[in-house]
């Protein structure tokens, strides 16, 4: 047995309402006229002594009604009463060789069991057997899938991969703890990426995803050149102050990674472009940064950022990661991949958010039974009262 | 089906209740009608061999050539002096019937009984220290006497010090009916019934009390509200049971005795007694006196 609405069972403190009035009442006496007051001894003070409760059955079925109705408001929940849905486990299975490949086991030992087996894909395609388990095209999309899990189900395991690349958004929202799956080896082994830059300067991307600019090349590695004139720019209808801090951050990304940004008059020679304005035509060629306007761009060669670029209005500016922002841009625009950065178990369930309406599914069982008991004991309550005259 | 008490005082009618009350009692009514001499014309009958030629009406013979018997109902000669205490405590009540309504419901019926009778009938009451007589004797008095008993409300208290009532101490052949719970503080009501005696006259007392008053059982704090006076005093039913039950019943014994005097009849009743019980039982030792 458990409650739904503990703190309602203060109100059990109100069982005290009635025992008082009956105290009081007992105490008090019941008015009497009487004629023979001549022969009532006065001598002694008879006036009963201690506690004399009046009425003992109306007093309990009065407690009785208390104690239902805060019964009734805290939503007794009784585990035995309701009826335990049986065990749904659900596997989710996001669309990825690797998975299928190191939980062939773990499902096989699902469909034997005769549990539900799906994709984690945008339809929640079930799979009949392990012969189905090809993830051919299908696309992962954790949260459409989590969204379309039945409600009835009790248990859901998802087969995951630990890449961040494979989970597209930050964090997702299931209605149950998932018990996750990971996979375990990284099989997929990522290809070291240099960029070369004039002056037979090279900068590689290291281990853990950062630009490095001592290489331990070994290995296959894919070489991006980076030609002299890609680092042109051009400063557009930008205000004075913003250039300064371009200016800056493009210094300051020369100092560390050897970049020779150069500024050029024209913007047809130019790369990269500083401009307050969407460009009129759009060069899938060049880079456009465009400050102080606010546009949902879906280019990729297009950075728009809210506000102006100055130390009074860009946060950006003011935290100093204007430099970083720009240096990322611009190496996504040549085609430097991130690198897939593993996720530990921990970190993935922090990914995943329960949504916790696990206890207003509980229903208070009780409450037709308790009413049920709440008028009868209210009927006999008025019932013996009103006989009694009180 | 004898009605109850409380069916009885319900009805709220003392003329229905007078008449269903004599029902009940199997030789009330018609006893006391006689046919015979008497001032009142009733009727005429034929000569009967065995009749007195005294009673044949000549003036009738002159006029009709019939020997014709006059006829008038026979007048008792008793008379009836039906008293009735008003003071408070006659409002005593105990489920749901009020001393003062089985008082009043007592003397409509033997008023009634009377009437039937034909006896004569004079009512009193006694309020405040007064004895008031509210009917005189006439042939209307029975249907007066319903009247003021319809009217009748007691209150205030029947003070304790001797008083001199000249109305009570007639000489006359009679009968008084007093009807009161004689619930008395020293012995006022004995002093009015010491006045009242006389060997021509015979008095009998009803005293009411409810079943409480004589036993006292129950339980709990009660508090008594006095119906003579404001005072209102609270005690444990408990407790007080037994001095109570004691100290009343010694004074119920008592008066009793004091009370066995010639001529003097107490009667004790209780208000679950029935009214036609209480009648019959007092029409019983009546004839046997």
């Amino acid at each position: 047995m458990q409650f739904l609405q503990p703190t309602l069972l203060w109100g059990l403190l109100g069982i005290s309402i009635p025992i008082l009035i009956h105290l009081w009442r007992g105490k008090k006496g019941q008015v009497i006229h009487w004629a023979a007051m001549h022969w009532l001894s006065t001598q002694e003070s008879s006036v009963a002594k201690g506690f004399r409760l009046e009425n003992i059955l109306v007093l309990l079925l009065r407690i009785i009604l208390l104690v239902l109705l805060v019964l009734l408001l805290s939503q007794v929940y009784i585990q035995a009463l309701s009826k335990l849905p049986e065990d749904r486990i659900i596997h989710l299975v996001q669309p990825n060789n690797q998975i299928t490949d190191e939980y062939k086991f773990e499902l096989q030992q699902a469909f034997e069991k005769g549990e539900e087996v799906y994709w984690a894909d945008e339809k929640l395609t079930p799979i009949e057997s392990l012969d189905a388990l090809k993830p051919d095209g299908k696309v992962s999309t954790i949260q459409a899938s989590l969204d379309k899990i039945p409600a009835s189900a009790t248990a859901l395991n998802i087969y995951l991969s630990n890449f961040q690349n494979e989970l597209k958004s930050e964090f997702y929202l299931s209605a149950l703890k998932p018990n996750l799956f990971i996979g375990s080896s990284d099989l997929i082994m990522s290809t070291k990426q240099m960029i070369s830059i004039e002056g037979g300067k090279e900068l590689v991307v290291n281990e853990v995803g950062m630009l490095d600019s001592l290489s331990d090349a070994t290995g296959s590695v894919v070489s991006i050149n980076v030609e002299k004139d890609n680092f042109a720019y051009y400063l557009g209808a930008i205000s004075d102050s913003e250039r300064v801090f371009i200016q800056a951050s493009l210094e300051a990304i020369k100092d560390v990674y050897g970049f020779g940004f150069v500024e050029k008059e024209q913007i047809d020679e130019a790369k990269l472009i500083f401009d307050s304005l969407l460009p009129a035509e759009k060069n899938s060629e060049k880079l456009y940064f465009i400050s102080d306007n606010f546009t949902f761009s879906e280019q990729s060669n297009l950075v728009s950022f809210a506000s102006q670029l100055d130390f009074e209005h860009s946060e950006l500016v003011q935290t100093g990661k204007l430099p970083e922002v720009i240096l990322d841009r611009f190496l996504a625009f040549f085609g430097v991949k991130k690198l897939d950065v593993r996720l530990s178990r921990s970190q993935l369930e922090q990914r995943f958010l329960v949504e916790n309406h696990k206890g207003q599914s509980k229903k208070a069982n009780l409450n037709l039974l308790l009413i049920g008991l709440f008028v009868l004991c209210f009927a006999a309550e008025r019932y013996l009262a009103d006989r009694q005259g009180i | 089906m004898q009605a109850s008490n409380l069916e009885i005082i319900k009805l709220n009618n003392l003329k229905l209740a007078a008449k269903i009350i004599s029902e009940q009692l199997k030789n009330g009514v018609h006893l006391g009608k006689r046919v015979g001499i008497g001032s009142e014309f009733e009727q005429y009958r034929y000569y009967e061999p065995g009749d007195d030629p005294k009673r044949i009406d000549w003036k009738y013979f002159s006029r009709s050539g019939k020997y014709m018997i006059k006829e008038s109902q026979t007048e008792s000669h008793l008379h009836i002096r039906m008293m009735l205490d008003l003071s408070g405590s006659m409002n005593y009540e105990e489920d749901g019937i009020k001393r003062l309504a089985y008082a009043k419901n007592l003397i409509a019926s033997l008023s009634y009984l009377a009437h039937q009778q034909g006896d004569s009938l004079s009512y009193f009451t006694c309020h405040d220290g007064n004895v008031t007589q509210k009917v005189s004797a006439s042939p209307k008095a029975f249907q007066r006497i319903l009247y003021f008993l319809e009217e009748e409300t007691a209150s205030g208290s029947w003070p304790v010090v001797k008083q001199d009532f000249p109305v009570l101490k007639s000489k006359q052949k009679e009968l008084i009916i007093l009807v009161s719970d004689f619930l008395q503080k020293d012995h006022e009501w004995l002093d009015i019934v010491e006045q009242m005696r006389h060997p021509k006259k015979e008095i009998v007392l009803f005293q009411i009390l409810g079943k409480q008053e004589e036993k006292f059982d129950l339980e709990g704090n009660f508090s008594f509200h006095d119906l003579e006076s404001d005072s209102t005093i609270i005690l444990d039913g408990k407790t007080i049971e037994k001095t109570y039950n004691d100290s009343i019943n010694t004074y119920l014994s008592d008066f009793k005795k004091a009370l066995r005097l010639p001529q003097v009849h107490l009667f004790q009743v209780r208000l679950t007694d029935s009214i036609a019980g209480v009648i019959s039982q007092f029409l019983a030792e009546r004839s046997l006196s």
